[in-house]
């Protein structure tokens, strides 16, 4: 079965390259391309219903019954020729020529954010996002007793020690203090891309789109360049995604929260739900991060989120 | 080590299988095409080469398979021919497969007409409709060219009933004359009185029947049946007895509160339940109705239509409007009921390879293991012609799964340019018609369409583009 | 407690399969913690602070960790046997199973079914090869055309469209290459080594791998382009773009450019192509005189043998310099004996003899044209010195090519013998895969039929193009021809050289 590209990364080799698909899912695929003999790039290749703009992503419509995970093992050889992305004994091929590339624009500077709207789409935000069923990720380490295995409570104890420090040395934009705890949550967790890395792309975000002044782009720009340096620490997937982060390019559901909360948006909930469907704990890693990177500079937001990982600390400890 | 494309040497070899071995030592990888000249004419292979992997047609191609994807055929009724078919003449005759004169027609399509003749009431005996139809003043067309399609001989005159699809994605309305049953039946070439008196039937008492029991049930969409039987042992071409129960199953509770008499419903009960054939011209109007949306796509290459007249064998293809590409139709290799040999075979007949072009029928035999039985095959045949069809079709319609292949979906969406390159010709699974009028089917087998209808179109294709 | 760990390459599995495999290992008896997780420097450093694992387990980021406490070693074994087990199921996969092959119809099939191919070699019939040449553009693919009879307008259109899509279309009539050591169509068995060959002519290929082969050096990448590459009207599009790839080869040090005699426009152009790659250029176009002599980096040979000699050099080796005779004293002659009788299988050994012949011998006749050559009007009888390219159409319409099939030159070789005129009978013999199983045994029959010369005979003089790792082997058949009275040299130049002076010395 070929099925046509809509749209594709702009720096696609659509003519000839060879690979191997990653990870595979019903309706996505993430595959590594050699370029040339040193670089390899990952495509995500999704076929969901109203796929989101994401950078590294490659949409397209596929018959509604198709299920990827079907077709194609992990791991299988690919090539582009002419055009066309074949997968080795799978049926399945997809034809890249019909693709627009999409450029990533990347918008240097944004309009102040009015702060008594930013904090109270923030406020309604972090509400349902502490509401949202089922905490996963270093949302768990929000909540008491969430935490099931040894390695879920070593995460949770990681979260509650460094984010509030994080946010401390973001408000103070002291570069060595945040680096210094980020480093220790950079890939963290479970999953193709760590809940450490997904909250990091979030919290770009959400601080990029509170810093107007120079040291604080300063600061984010020595912070997302420090995150480069580590993310040969990282699986090749989630490096993908930290570049591009790094780079300002963030997938459209994680920009539509951010952007609905400063200007606190009525779909929120909508907006939030968005995010916390991409995969199953990075959607969530990733709000928490923009909240966080949101609340850095108000003192009243950030003391909730620390207040909150503080409170599910002492209940654990209390309980024991 | 370099490597001078960037990437280790694999190599395609064609025509020379000596070449391969020096490069297999060497260690590189190497596979050989099984090559022989596309269409063995010069012409046809350079216009194949300038279709192959084209963008435009690609693109056409994904247009048009989207819309056959996209297709829900739904039953919504029957009407009488006269009715509900767009420009039938007073005095005209639809027959199965392309367009043919009555002189070029074989002997049971002929029989079929004289018989739909005394049906009509225009002649009172056979002879005398023959006489009238050789006159001239009966006129001829395909049902494909009225959105119709009927198996064998494909009759439909004015006052036959017929089932009536409608498409609601694309708007769009296909046909199909109501299945007669099996022995003498009128498709066959039969018309003596008690064929056409069972034709009086179908019209006063099952249709009427049929149209109340509908009115009941409301809509009725096809494509969850056929997938159904599909895995329940059916091709849906050539076994329809899953089909034709899982409708009885919705038919019966209609009819039941449908107001019928008794008499009638049990009749009608009685006809359908003895038939397990009577889903298959649902199956070829939910085919043509799926094709019909997938044609059309200036550019596309998929085939909309298999057809034959017992004659020759048409195909018609979405990017070539109107036009027919023919080639005598073949002598079937079957199975042969006790008594006959091909000896006694009509070559090929009817519209009903419309559900292989659909990517069911012999597309789907791995459904249909049974069906092999027919030209002495194993099981295992039969899942090697649903796989080998995948090298001809655009995709696979996930509508339509087979269980035996894990639930591999039905190769769908024949491309001329794939049939040329590779040499595959469709598969199809068909009755055997007797080569004399009347004497109704004498087996079942195993065809394939004829490659030159398809290297024909690649040429005709390939006009259509300039560069 | 016992501690364990497990890594899995190369596996990828998002949060929940990993977190459902944790939760089931688990619950196992005997177990007591259990954690499959990336294995990130980070993540490896959680598993520290949870004490389920000590010190490095020696786990990379792209790869699965499952570490595991349990209570006894059996456990253990087992709690992490079953989760290595459950990452590596097998997803289901909707195709049937079993063996699906199917033979290979198409170009575009055989793709299909092998994604990675990059490549198609076309050896059909003519007419139909350049539609599959075309279809192999159109896939994507680069191609070699074994096939000859393909019109110049195709070729034109096809090697433009190929150098559009970024590919190489080596032929029409690409008798052989080889590329990544991978011998095509006919080639020999060369050595890999760092010197790179670019050739419009087959038996010009052949030879000068086979001498840089035994200097000891060895060959990159050998690139036939078809010999109308360097017409005008295709203007070197094959050359350039080989050319290229060879400047752009890290394993590729010094570049060979051989050809017949180019269209002069499209030699400079390719010649200022090759210096601008900065490697040391060997050229060899026959019959070419240079008129570059501004082209500093390159070095023109006037032979084959002298090509390879200064490829060799180039490449640190030292070969047989070039000019030179065969070391066995030169027979002496019946005086009646007049006239060069020249067999070749091999066209651009035909063309260099007549190039070397032009100036030195007078009335040289030929099937092939050249300066200074004159055409036979038979070419089925052979008239005063007689260069012959038995490979031309003219001989093999209807039977197989010489190199395969000898019975057309043998045939030659006993008339030759018996007219009285002839003083030397020169052919070639050319080894390597295509080529006859072997070929001097195929001779035999008529080289033994000529009498000696001490009964007033013709020398016969060959060589061999070939390798020592050619099928036929080299030594193998040199010795087989000495042993039938042949004088064998080294190569062609020598041998027509040779020939030379020994009708020379009969005058």
């Amino acid at each position: 079965m070929r099925l046509a590209v809509t749209d594709m990364p702009e720096h696609f080799p659509a003519q000839i390259a060879d690979g191997q698909t990653m990870s595979v899912f019903p309706r996505v695929i993430n595959l590594a391309l050699n370029c040339d003999r040193n670089r390899r790039s990952i495509v995500t290749i999704d076929a969901r219903d109203k796929a989101p703009l994401a950078p590294g992503t490659a949409r397209l419509t596929a018959p509604a019954e198709l299920d990827f995970s079907h077709l194609v093992r992990p791991g299988t050889d690919l090539a582009v020729r002419g055009g066309i992305l074949r997968i080795h004994s799978a049926d399945l091929a997809f034809d890249f020529r019909g693709a627009a590339p999409v450029a990533w624009e990347v918008r240097p500077t944004r309009p102040k954010p009015n702060q008594s709207r930013l904090s109270t789409g923030w406020i309604d935000a972090w509400s349902l996002f502490i509401d949202a069923p089922d905490p996963c990720g270093f949302a768990a380490a929000l909540f008491a007793d969430t935490q099931r295995s040894a390695f879920d409570r070593a995460l949770a104890r990681r979260v509650r020690a460094t984010v509030p420090d994080f946010m401390r040395a973001g408000a103070d934009t002291s570069l060595p203090d945040a680096w210094a705890c980020l480093r220790r949550l950079l890939g963290v967790g479970l999953g193709l891309t760590p809940s450490g890395d997904d909250f990091s792309t979030g919290f770009f975000l959400g601080f990029e789109r509170t810093s107007h002044e120079p040291g604080q782009r300063d600061f984010l720009h020595g912070l997302t360049r420090a995150t480069l340096t580590q993310t040969h620490d990282s699986t090749d997937v989630s490096r993908a995604c930290l570049t591009h982060a790094a780079a300002g390019r963030f997938s459209a559901p994680l920009t539509g929260l951010a952007d609905g909360i400063v200007r606190h948006a009525d779909n929120l909930p909508t907006r939030l739900a968005n995010v916390l469907e991409m995969g199953h704990s990075s959607g969530r890693d990733a709000a928490f991060g923009v909240l966080c990177g949101l609340a850095v500079r108000n003192p009243d937001l950030r003391a909730r989120v620390i207040t909150q990982l503080n409170n599910a600390h002492m209940q654990e400890k209390s309980a024991r | 080590m370099s490597d001078l494309f960037g990437a280790p040497l694999s190599v395609i070899n064609v025509g020379l299988a000596q070449f391969a071995e020096p490069i297999r030592a060497a260690g590189a990888n190497v596979v050989d095409v099984e090559w022989a000249p596309p269409a063995h004419d010069e012409d046809i292979a350079r216009a194949l080469a300038r279709l192959v992997n084209r963008a435009d047609i690609e693109a056409a191609n994904q247009t048009a398979f989207g819309r056959y994807l996209a297709a829900q055929p739904t039953l919504k009724g029957v009407g009488i021919a006269r009715d509900v078919l767009d420009g039938l003449g007073e005095r005209m005759i639809l027959h199965s497969g392309p367009p043919i004169t009555w002189d070029e027609m074989c002997a049971p399509v002929r029989g079929a007409i004289a018989g739909a003749c005394v049906y009509e009431g225009w002649a009172e005996t056979p002879a005398e409709a023959e006489t009238l139809a050789g006159s001239g003043e009966i006129s001829f067309a395909p049902c494909h060219h009225f959105g119709a399609v009927g198996p064998m001989a494909g009759i439909i005159s004015p006052s036959m009933p017929l089932w009536i699809i409608e498409d609601p994605v694309h708007d769009h309305t296909t046909f199909s004359n109501l299945n007669e049953g099996l022995g003498k039946v009128l498709r066959f070439g039969a018309n003596s009185p008690d064929v056409i008196a069972h034709l009086e039937w179908m019209r006063d008492v099952l249709a009427p029947a049929l149209v109340a029991t509908l009115e009941t049930l409301g809509d009725l969409e096809l494509k969850p049946i056929m997938a159904q039987a599909l895995h329940m042992g059916d091709e849906v071409h050539n076994r329809n007895g899953a089909a034709s129960a899982l409708l009885i199953k919705r038919l019966i509770p209609a009819a039941l509160d449908a107001g019928l008499d008794a008499k009638t419903l049990s009749d009608v009960v009685t006809f359908i339940n003895s038939n397990d054939h009577f889903f298959l011209n649902l199956s070829m109007a939910a085919c043509k109705s799926m094709l019909d949306a997938a044609h059309g796509v200036p550019g596309s290459s998929l085939v909309t239509a298999m057809a034959r007249n017992g004659v020759n064998f048409g195909i018609r293809v979405s990017g070539l409007g109107d036009t027919w590409f023919e080639a005598p139709a073949s002598i079937i290799d079957g199975l042969f009921f006790p008594g006959y040999s091909t000896a006694d075979a009509n070559p090929d007949l009817g519209d009903s390879s419309i559900t292989e072009t659909c990517g069911i029928g012999a597309f789907a035999m791995a459904a249909s293991p049974a069906i092999v039985q027919f030209v002495g095959g194993t099981a295992s045949d039969a899942l090697a012609n649903s796989r080998r069809m995948g090298h001809i079709t655009f995709g696979r319609n996930t509508a339509f799964t087979l269980p035996a292949l894990d639930f591999m979906a039905t190769p769908a969406g024949i491309d001329i340019r794939k049939v040329v390159d590779t040499g595959i010709a469709p598969v199809i699974n068909t009755g055997i018609a007797h080569r004399e009028a009347g004497i109704g089917q004498v087996g079942a087998g195993i065809t394939h369409a004829p490659l030159t209808c398809f290297s024909a179109a690649v040429a005709a294709l390939a006009e259509t583009f300039v560069d | 407690m016992n501690m364990g760990t497990r890594i899995i390459a190369d596996m990828y599995r998002d949060s929940v399969a990993l977190m459902k495999i944790s939760s089931a290992i688990t619950l196992l008896d005997g177990v007591s913690q259990a954690s499959c997780i990336m294995a990130t420097p980070a993540n490896l450093d959680l598993l520290r602070e949870a004490g389920l694992i000590d010190g490095d387990p020696g786990a990379r980021p792209n790869e699965v960790l499952i570490a595991v406490e349990a209570e006894t070693d059996t456990a253990l074994g087992a709690a992490l046997d079953a989760a290595e087990a459950e990452l590596r199921a097998d997803p289901v996969i909707a195709d049937g199973g079993g063996d699906v092959s199917e033979p290979l119809r198409s170009i575009e099939m055989a793709l299909d079914a092998n994604v990675d191919a990059n490549f198609t070699l076309i050896a059909t019939p003519g007419p139909f090869a350049a539609a599959e040449a075309f279809k192999s553009v159109r896939l994507g693919l680069n191609v070699m055309m074994f096939s000859d009879n393909v019109s110049i307008e195709d070729e034109l259109a096809l090697k433009t469209q190929a150098d559009q899509a970024g590919l190489m279309v080596m032929g029409p009539d690409c008798g052989t290459a080889i590329i990544d050591g991978s011998p095509l169509g006919f080639a020999n068995v060369v050595r890999r080594g760092d010197i790179g060959i670019v050739a419009a002519s087959g038996t010009g290929l052949q030879q000068v791998s086979c001498l840089i082969d035994a200097a000891g050096c060895g060959v990159s990448q050998a690139i036939g382009t078809g010999g109308r590459d360097l017409d005008s009207r295709i203007g070197g599009i094959t050359t350039k773009r080989a050319i290229t790839s060879l400047g752009a080869d890290p394993d590729t040090k010094i570049i060979v450019l051989i050809s017949k005699p180019p269209a002069p426009d499209v030699a400079k152009a390719v010649l200022e192509h090759a210096v601008a790659t900065g490697k040391p250029v060997v050229a060899c176009l026959l019959g070419h005189t240079p008129s570059e002599p501004s082209l500093s980096g390159v070095s023109f040979a006037s032979t084959l043998e002298e090509a390879a000699y200064l490829a060799i050099a180039a490449s640190g080796a030292t070969g047989n310099k070039p000019g030179g005779l065969i070391e066995a004293a030169l027979p002496g002659l019946n005086a009646d004996r007049r006239y060069l009788r020249a067999l070749y299988s091999g066209g651009t050994f035909c063309y260099e003899a007549l190039t070397m012949l032009g100036g030195t011998l007078d009335a040289v006749y030929s099937n092939t044209s050249s300066t200074g050559i004159q055409t036979l009007t038979d070419p089925w009888t052979s008239t005063a010195h007689t260069v012959l390219d038995l490979g031309d159409d003219l001989f093999t319409r209807g039977r197989p090519h010489p190199m395969i099939d000898h019975r057309l030159r043998n045939d030659r070789i006993v008339a030759e013998a018996q007219d009285p005129d002839t003083a030397v009978i020169l052919f070639d013999v050319v080894l390597g895969h295509g080529s006859h199983e072997d070929p001097v045994a195929a001779m035999a029959p008529a080289l033994s039929a000529v009498p000696g010369q001490k009964d007033g005979g013709p020398v016969l003089l060959g060589f061999v193009c070939g390798t020592g790792g050619d099928p036929q082997g080299l030594t193998r058949q040199r010795e087989a021809m000495a042993d039938l009275g042949v004088l064998v040299a080294d190569n062609n130049a020598q041998a027509v050289r040779t020939a030379a002076a020994i009708l020379e010395s009969a005058q």
